[in-house]
């Protein structure tokens, strides 16, 4: 490994960082080998049979997690730097890795069942879902502009195809090509971006970029807002959000939540990596380079704009929504709005808030599209008529989607609140320590006020559940026993979460910092004379 | 002579016909030509910012400057454009097979 | 533990009403009434050891966040959920024929109601009390769409939208005292104890009480919040009303003595002008709507907004007397309303329609229910004997001792109260037969029980009111709040911090401590 920086090291220890290197890209061997495997395997299938291939993509997805598991110990301890340092193994890249990866999973589990995607052949469906995973993992984990710029079109590119896999649905075929526009033009004013950045900079790397940013021009906020331009689309931000609702609607279902989830989380994940040093609350090894405070101002003024959009424009649309996909398209739109206004508090706690929110949003999110793919399969709409009387067709599935909505809400008890609560502390200690509280309190007031509207649409279906008697006209609804069972536990964790959330908030804190001890500040540990004293190869023992 | 800047321009100039396309163009592949028009602005400006600026920055071995990134990227922006173009031409296809019509405004079952 | 069996049975219960769902409805009725009957047996087990010094169960839930689950019972923790788990019973009692339909997930969230409402009533941790606050939202919210009357959607909707919006600036309050201690160096908590001894300046207290208060406000109802109640109370079945009344709103009052003022103590003092004035506006406002309406229990829901005026108003005068009047009026109004919502639905259930308009002569067919609604009606308005005379009389004393002309306009409310209390008692019982009611039968057997229950509790009040008097004064080591205004618990705080100057302040106001004391040794005798 040749390190970025004019240092020599002991020909013992670079073969030691070497391995160290490969341990790290060990898991994201595994998913290449399945994708590899799952088109191979697939040609030898016959069509009929095409959904076999799920299972060595499952398999992959779970030994990938599970040596990612491995990894987390190795590079809590101490970063891990591959490929010229463009690649940055630390827990936050680490932990966005292994959410990619349980996402994916779920959601190959639900595309096995999709009726959406039945009689297809899925092979590349397969293989394209573990791309758009893969490319999200080293977008998490990118350090480097280049990587950070092919990660983020390998993931557009395969979620493209995604969204209009089944290409013989109008819907389906007109998803696919607004969010590949859509897509296309977001990643083109980012990549003008990045230009521009390259060449005030001078360098591709993100702390050089950070340092940049310690020196106050208006051009680099210009550059920030082209950036923004990708992000954003990531995100499903306004205003580049337009694409979200159509794709949502007009994608097979398990793709749907995937863009929710994996997609988003990863355009987070990014974000967070690309400004955090800027903000001057850095993850991990990342230098503090804190902006001037005018333009820090200006920048946070952007967010907190965007954020304050965000949430109340999603909000409001989707009240009249009729379509579940589409509902729930707007409600991301509007938590990607939460989000970004944590962003806005910009210190440790608001990052911890935003990766524990992730997670309350995610398995509501997964939950409650497949909720929708069930109630298709055997009503044959994403009408919210489809959900009318359910309690009295299968109470479990009635009462465990009313769990999830009820997170959304972020009403207690559930992982949504506590994502709320944790958001608002961030926001709140913010305001206290800082000179313009109000700025931060008035966020806080719109993120709230911003609760009770999405109430009443949330609400809406529950009071359709609960409140009718099953419309005639449709059939009855009957989910499997493991339909059930999948949508029981997601409620449950919803409520265990809030009852004993220890666990996620000291993973959410691993993963963004605040107790690692930041060691190699300036190199990214690669100065260290003495060896690494917890090396991979010592953990194989 | 030519300067920096006049490469800068004309990336500018390229860049702003680019959005222009994708916002004025009815036709999806008038669309995509806009955004190959954004790609290669983008380009311009790597290749431009790689030869024009002085780096002291090196990478350890090599005695060359690192400023040869840009022009690094520029292959990569290359090779990412053509993916993109094949797949949106794909999409493209499938929109004609669908709707019989390239025309955006055709593809408008969803609303709301 | 007893406290944590008090909800851990409701718990179970909760889940074998589920079960005995598929046996028959019947089973649940007795699964649910045996249920809540342990549950009142327990909750009078609480009101008679509490005489001898606070129950506390705590038990470590998430230490570094500081948040732990410790529930408390002292006097007035003990009254309440005594008075829930009562009308826990009625509830039960007076659902038996009325409540046909999805019998088992009715109970179950009855049960779950009453939960909710044993957490607030017990909780010490902030967190706790917020979960419980919200955890009344859910049963409520279905019982009222689900088994409720012709527009009862919008109801329910209703109720959940004025309550959550109420609550969310009550959560921003809680949050910023949470933050706040965290940012002095103090450590992490939700223990309200340790959270009033955050030192917090005038401004940031008055910003805190303003969220905390429009929570509660919201729920007690205050005045201009109260939208919601006469809607919700019409539109829920009986036990959802009865429940209504009878506890949750008090769990308002509850939150104001427990948190806002102990937080506050200082913008409590500076709010309470506004308050008191709210709550006498909100006093004649509820009486004079009450006396309009046609609809039986839309009179009811309104006199309840008047009687709940009463009750902030002596908790905001700022004495003993004001406290104890406000603390019987809320066991009182428990009662007293809870019997006239069962009546009402009773009467519905048999008549299917609660307009008086249409009502007349029902003594001739129901006279024990004549006999129970003239009951109600009376100790509604007050009348010596009930409970109610007594709270009112405390309330009145209380506001006297504040200010003449408060004390009088206080007094002049009791004739308002007389006037709707015996329109609804005319208007149905006397009078010409307005419709020829064949199969009105009179009470049933447990229909009786339920009302019986209430009766006995109003008139032993009544008869001797330091049943509810004396146990606000358990522990004997640590006075509760004597005052809205100035609870002895701050002032212990303040003085244990040093910031005597304050104490001292409060102690020369005129209703000093010393006084107070008197009249608790008065009460306690």
């Amino acid at each position: 490994m040749i390190s970025g920086a004019p240092v020599t090291l002991s020909l013992e220890a670079s073969v030691l960082e070497t391995l160290r290197g490969f341990y790290a890209l060990w898991p994201y061997l595994i998913l290449v080998a399945g994708i590899l495997l799952v088109l191979v395997v697939d040609w030898f299938q016959s069509s009929a049979k095409s959904q076999r291939v799920s299972w060595i993509a499952l398999l992959a997805c779970l030994g990938s997690a599970v040596s990612l598991t491995k990894l987390w110990p190795t590079v809590l301890d101490r970063p891990v730097l591959l490929g010229w340092n463009a690649l940055v193994f630390d827990p936050f890249s680490v932990f966005f890795s292994l959410f990619f990866l349980v996402a994916t999973f779920i959601v190959i589990t639900t595309s096995r069942t999709s009726k959406e995607l039945a009689g297809r052949r899925m092979g590349e469906y397969y293989a394209l879902l573990l791309t758009a995973t893969l490319s999200a993992a080293f977008l998490a984990a990118s350090q480097n502009l280049v990587l950070l710029y092919l990660s983020f079109e390998t993931l557009s590119l395969s979620s493209y195809v995604l969204a209009g896999y089944a290409k013989d649905r109008r819907e389906g075929v007109e998803s696919s090509l607004k969010y590949v526009l859509f897509g296309a033009v977001a990643s083109g004013i980012m990549l003008y971006g990045l230009s521009l950045l390259y060449g005030m900079v001078g360098s591709l790397e993100l702390r050089d970029v950070a340092k940049m940013a310690s020196q106050p021009s208006l051009s680099f906020l210009l550059v920030m807002v082209l950036l923004m331009a990708g992000f954003a689309f990531k995100m499903s931000a306004v205003p580049f959000h337009f694409w979200a609702p159509d794709v949502y609607q007009g994608a097979p279902t398990p793709v749907t939540a995937y863009l929710s989830v994996v997609s988003k989380a990863a355009g987070f994940a990014v974000f967070l990596r690309f400004a955090a040093p800027m903000l001057g609350v850095p993850l991990f090894s990342q230098a503090v380079e804190e902006m001037p405070k005018e333009l820090l101002f200006a920048f946070l003024s952007l967010l907190w704009i965007l954020a304050t959009l965000t949430m109340t424009f999603g909000n409001l649309v989707a009240l009249r929504q009729t379509d579940i996909k589409r509902l729930l398209a707007y409600s991301s739109i509007a938590h990607a709005g939460y989000m970004l206004a944590a962003i806005v508090a910009h210190n440790q706690a608001a990052y911890e808030a935003v990766v524990f929110y992730f997670v309350a949003y995610a398995i509501a999110n997964l939950g409650l599209f497949f909720a929708a793919q069930v109630i298709h399969a055997d009503k044959g709409t994403f009408d919210i008529a489809g959900f009318r009387g359910l309690v009295h067709d299968s109470p479990v599935l009635a009462a465990s989607i009313a769990v999830l909505l009820w997170s959304l809400i972020g009403l207690p008890p559930s992982a949504g609140f506590m994502g709320k609560f944790f958001l608002f502390v961030a926001l709140v200690k913010q305001g206290i320590a800082s000179s313009i509280a109000s700025f931060y309190y008035v966020l806080v007031l719109i993120a709230l006020a911003n609760s009770v509207i999405s109430l009443y649409y949330y609400i809406g279906i529950i009071r359709q559940m609960a409140f009718y008697e099953p419309s005639t006209m449709l059939p009855v609804c009957r989910p499997t026993f493991t339909a059930r069972f999948g949508l029981a536990t997601a409620a449950a964790l919803i409520v265990a979460i809030q009852l004993y959330w220890q666990p996620l908030t000291d993973l959410s804190r691993a993963a963004t910092g605040s107790k690692t001890p930041v060691r190699a500040v300036a190199s990214y540990g690669l100065v260290n004379s003495t060896p690494p004293r917890n090396l991979a190869v010592g953990d194989q023992q | 002579m030519l300067t920096l800047y006049h490469f800068l321009l004309l990336s500018a100039i390229v860049f702003a016909l680019g959005i222009a396309a994708v916002v004025s163009r009815k036709n999806a592949v008038g669309v995509l030509i806009g955004i190959e028009l954004i790609l290669n602005a983008a380009n311009i400006n790597f290749v431009a910012f790689s030869r024009f600026t002085e780096h002291p920055k090196l990478i350890a071995g090599l005695a060359q400057p690192a400023a040869l990134e840009g022009q690094v990227f520029a292959i990569f922006v290359i090779i990412l454009a053509a993916c993109e173009a094949a797949i949106a031409l794909a999409i493209i296809i499938n929109l004609f097979n669908t709707f019989g019509s390239i025309e955006i405004d055709e593809a408008q079952t969803m609303r709301g | 533990m007893i406290l944590a069996l008090l909800i851990i049975v409701l718990l179970v219960g909760a889940v074998l009403c589920a079960l005995a769902d598929r046996v028959d409805r019947r089973v649940v009725r007795w699964t649910a009434l045996i249920i809540t009957s342990v549950d009142l047996a327990l909750a009078i087990g609480v009101a008679t050891l509490v005489s001898q010094g606070p129950i506390v169960f705590r038990l470590p839930w998430l230490p570094s966040w500081g948040a732990s689950l410790h529930f408390e019972a002292d006097g007035l923790a003990a009254l309440m959920i005594l008075l829930t788990t009562v009308l826990g019973v009625v509830a039960v009692l007076i659902s038996w024929e009325e409540i046909e339909r999805r019998s088992g997930a009715f109970h179950v969230w009855l049960l779950l109601l009453q939960v909710g409402i044993l957490v607030v009533f017990l909780a010490r941790d902030a967190l706790l009390f917020y979960l419980g606050w919200e955890l009344m939202l859910i049963p409520l919210f279905f019982i009222i769409g689900i088994w409720g009357h012709e527009d009862k959607q919008r109801a329910a909707f209703k109720f959940l939208l004025f309550t959550f919006g109420g609550s969310i600036f009550m959560l921003l309050a809680l949050l910023y005292v949470y933050v706040r201690h965290l940012n002095l160096g103090m450590g992490g908590t939700f223990e309200i104890e340790e959270l009033a001894k955050t030192p917090l300046s005038a401004s940031e207290q008055w910003w805190v009480f303003l969220g905390l208060f429009i929570g509660f406000a919201v729920k007690i109802p205050l005045f201009p919040v109260h939208t919601w109640l006469p809607d919700a109370h019409t539109q829920a079945p009986t036990a959802g009303s009865l429940i209504l009344a009878g506890v949750l709103l008090k769990t308002g009052v509850y939150g104001l003595i427990r948190l806002a003022i102990p937080l506050a103590p200082q913008a409590a003092e500076a709010f309470a002008p506004l308050i008191i004035a709210l709550s006498l506006i909100g006093i004649y406002y509820g009486a004079v709507v009450a006396f309009a309406q046609r609809d039986f229990k839309r009179l009811v829901a309104y006199s309840s907004i008047s009687h709940l005026g009463f009750v902030v108003l002596g908790l905001f005068v700022g004495n003993a007397a004001g406290y104890q009047g406000a603390v019987l009026q809320m066991v009182n109004h428990g009662l007293a309303t809870g019997g006239l919502f069962l009546l009402a639905g009773i009467i519905q259930h048999r008549a299917h329609t609660r307009n008086l308009e249409v009502f007349g002569g029902l003594w001739k067919y129901a006279p024990a229910m004549g006999a129970f609604l003239l009951f109600f009606a009376f100790a509604s308005l007050g009348i010596p004997g009930t409970g109610n005379f007594i709270g009112e009389l405390y309330v009145i004393a209380g506001t006297f001792q504040l200010h003449h002309t408060l004390g009088a306009l206080a007094a002049l409310a009791v004739l308002f109260a007389a006037a709707y209390s015996l329109k609804l008692f005319l208007s149905t019982m006397h009078g010409p037969t307005a419709r020829p009611w064949r199969a009105f039968k009179d009470l049933h057997i447990h229909e009786s029980v339920a009302l019986g229950i209430l009766c006995v509790g109003l008139i032993a009040v009544g008869l001797y009111p330091k049943l509810v008097t004396q146990p606000l004064y358990f522990p004997p080591d640590r006075l509760v709040p004597t005052t809205g205004r100035v609870p002895e618990r701050v002032i212990r705080a303040e003085a244990a911090r040093g910031s005597l100057s304050s104490v001292s302040r409060m102690r020369s106001k005129s209703f000093s401590l010393d006084h107070e004391v008197v009249l608790v040794s008065e009460a306690s005798k």
